[in-house]
């Protein structure tokens, strides 16, 4: 049997089932299937459906509070509820795909912490963590609620949303080549 | 000696992973047994959808960056793709909800010129910061340092978005319903939507085929 024995073997394909399961990427349509199922049961299970950033919204809007703001009038609230983080069901998706990324990697025996290579970066991520948080809010939806969720709800905002974030990306990404290159 | 300390690395990892998948459960008892909202669920749901999204390295700013950049369109068929099933299964629960008398569910955004600006900021902030909402989690969980300082300036960001909200809002044209259903019927909007999606994809394909 090749001069291998059949506990060899099985021990081999056991190992090559794992490798495909957690340590080789799935390819990208296969998690494209799985994420629009997974969504599809979350929303007919429990009514919600995925968002990220109101969560944010949230969370950072709390926080202010603590030092004494008064967050609960602002007329956002008409348009995503207000709740406090821990009773926030983003903020539990959110926090639960940090912790389910974290435990992929882990699977994979790939986790490093990864370091920041300059100060300029950390200044031009801050700013472009701002800016989409800002964006979002004004828009009222990230990539995920204002377009991937909106457009699986036949919402039309999502079609609007769709030629805009591209455009902003393009430009986004044409800025940062010329700032590299500075 | 560099396969076996490798091999010793990915073996703490493991326990590291079972620890974490441990406790996660005991979250999700904990939330489903003490609080009354469905929280248990969204959790058990990110959970979920962040382990996929890290597997298949799905990253929605590359989808929508790479095929204007470099004419790479297989993340964007992916997620296409994708946006087709997901549109099949909301509109079943739609349908069933509408049947069933209740208030149809899904995100709709009043329209007006706050979305345009709106997703046109979030596009220059996602490339400049290296991901979008998913995808700088995704890197949180992977370990990138630098995504802590993206959540920062992100949070900040959304809280300085909501507290301008009042100024903003002011663009929202009507109040109108956005879902298409209800503007051009179930079969319209349904046959509209994902024909338009397939044509989307096959142009993708055409794209990174001849185009570029």
């Amino acid at each position: 049997m090749n001069g291998k024995s059949l506990l060899q073997k099985l021990t081999e394909k056991r190992v090559s089932t794992w490798n495909i399961l957690f340590k080789k990427p799935w390819p990208y349509w296969f998690g494209g299937v799985l994420l629009a199922v997974v969504n599809i049961i979350y929303f007919a299970i429990s009514g919600e459906i995925w968002s990220i950033t109101s969560g944010f919204a949230r969370l950072g809007a709390w926080i202010i509070s603590l030092f004494g703001v008064n967050v609960e009038t602002w007329e956002a609230w008409q348009y995503y509820q207000y709740n406090l983080p821990w009773l926030d069901n983003n903020s539990w998706s959110n926090l639960g795909i940090i912790i389910g990324a974290l435990i992929a990697i882990l699977l994979a025996g790939q986790f490093k912490l990864k370091k920041i290579k300059n100060k300029k970066q950390i200044i031009t991520v801050l700013i472009g963590g701002w800016l989409m948080g800002y964006g979002a809010r004004i828009a009222i939806g990230c990539n995920i609620g204002g377009l991937y969720t909106a457009l699986a709800s036949l919402a039309l905002n999502g079609w609007l949303y769709l030629p805009f974030i591209i455009l902003g990306i393009y430009f986004g990404s044409k800025v940062l080549i010329k700032l590299i290159n500075y | 000696m560099k396969r076996q300390e490798f091999r010793q690395k990915s073996n703490w990892q493991l326990i590291f992973a079972l620890i974490i998948i441990i406790f996660s459960i005991y979250i999700y008892l904990y939330l489903n047994n003490s609080v009354e909202i469905n929280l248990a669920t969204s959790w058990a749901f990110g959970l979920i959808v962040g382990f996929i999204l890290q597997r298949s390295r799905i990253c929605f700013t590359a989808a929508l960056r790479d095929p204007f950049l470099f004419g790479l369109t297989k993340l964007s068929r992916a997620l296409i793709l994708s946006t087709i099933i997901i549109t099949i299964g909301f509109a079943y629960i739609q349908y069933q909800q509408q049947l069933g008398g209740l208030p149809i569910e899904g995100k709709f955004v009043p329209l007006g010129w706050h979305i345009p600006i709106g997703a046109f900021i979030f596009g220059l902030g996602a490339a400049v910061s290296g991901g979008c909402a998913s995808g700088t989690l995704i890197r949180l969980g992977e370990g990138y340092k630098l995504q802590w300082i993206v959540i920062v300036g992100f949070i900040a960001g959304s809280v300085h978005g909501s507290y301008d909200a009042s100024f903003w809002y002011q663009l929202i044209r009507s109040q109108k319903s956005t879902h298409l259903p209800q503007l051009l019927g179930w079969g319209n909007a349904l046959a509209l939507q994902i024909i338009f999606l397939l044509l989307l994809y096959l142009l993708s394909y055409w794209w990174e085929k001849h185009k570029f």
